[in-house]
């Protein structure tokens, strides 16, 4: 069975390798001593080599790189998704280390633990970055690009925006052990506009600051790599 | 249509980061793809729309 991500790789090599030829092609070209009398054969029709040269420059400089970055932004939107690509950023292993960590108490590793998100946990809590979230959550994406691969960011990382309940609610919302608490009920809207937030009474989502803050005891532990 | 060696290179340069973010989707190669490949590609495609807009209008069509 072949990953759609292999075929992603395979049809954007493709796609840069022969938009890169074509560009340069036409970049050595001089349109303005191209002739339009002199015909070349393309299959069963014969153009002019001034056609042939103009429609080249559009599958170079539009339709190629329009189709590069529709396939490169696969990455960007779908592949993502994957807790492996979260932990690409170093500034995530904490996260990562103490979802894995049988013996923690954030609600994360509850979760992984439990088995109760099957795959893509992190997307799964975070789903504000992926198409189906606002723009708000996008810009705080690019922004995090932008800080981490800058190094602008400092240790520990800081949660700046506000985690929206929804991310919570979307599963536990209408199940009979969420229904069964009456404070629930009593907060409900306070939920459901995440003026009260599920952390409020659920504990951590993920280690503290304190222990995410470099040299503190369990720093060297949540940095560890997956190597390791 | 004047030549289009601007353009050319920016295309060339863009796909080149793209190629490296297709195969290696890590957070440098996304943040190259994302801040300076796809602004390169955009600037290409427009400046190429207004070199052909440009002869279109000089041969009197647009």
């Amino acid at each position: 069975m072949v990953d759609t991500v292999d075929i992603v790789r395979v049809l954007g090599t493709v796609c840069c390798v022969v938009g890169i030829v074509v560009a340069f092609l036409v970049g050595r070209r001089r349109f303005s001593e191209l002739s339009s009398e002199r015909q070349v054969s393309l299959g069963n029709a014969r153009v002019s080599s001034a056609a042939l040269w103009k429609m080249l420059a559009f599958a170079g400089i539009v339709i190629m790189p329009l189709a590069a970055v529709s396939l490169a932004n696969y990455h960007t939107f779908e592949a993502v998704h994957e807790v492996k690509a979260c932990g690409h950023c170093h500034v995530m292993r904490p996260m990562i280390n103490d979802m894995h960590d049988a013996h923690s108490q954030t609600l994360a590793a509850r979760h992984f633990r439990n088995g109760w998100i099957s795959q893509n946990q992190c997307y799964e809590c975070h789903s504000d970055y992926g198409l189906s979230g606002g723009l708000a959550a996008k810009a705080e994406g690019y922004r995090h690009l932008a800080r981490y691969t800058t190094h602008t960011y400092s240790e520990p990382i800081v949660y700046r925006g506000q985690f929206s309940n929804d991310n919570c609610l979307k599963c536990h919302r209408g199940k009979t052990p969420f229904e069964a608490v009456k404070s629930h009920h009593t907060v409900d809207a306070l939920l459901g506009a995440s003026t009260v937030s599920c952390t409020n009474c659920h504990g951590l989502p993920h280690p503290s600051r304190a222990a995410r803050t470099p040299g503190s005891p369990q720093y060297a532990e949540l940095m560890r790599s997956a190597d390791e | 249509m004047s030549e289009l060696r601007p353009q050319s290179w920016a295309v060339m340069l863009g796909l080149a980061i793209s190629l490296s973010y297709i195969l290696v989707p890590g957070p440098y190669e996304m943040g190259a793809f994302t801040f300076i490949a796809q602004p390169l590609l955009g600037l290409a495609i427009v400046s190429y729309v207004i070199e052909v807009v440009k002869e279109l209008r000089s041969r009197g069509v647009a």
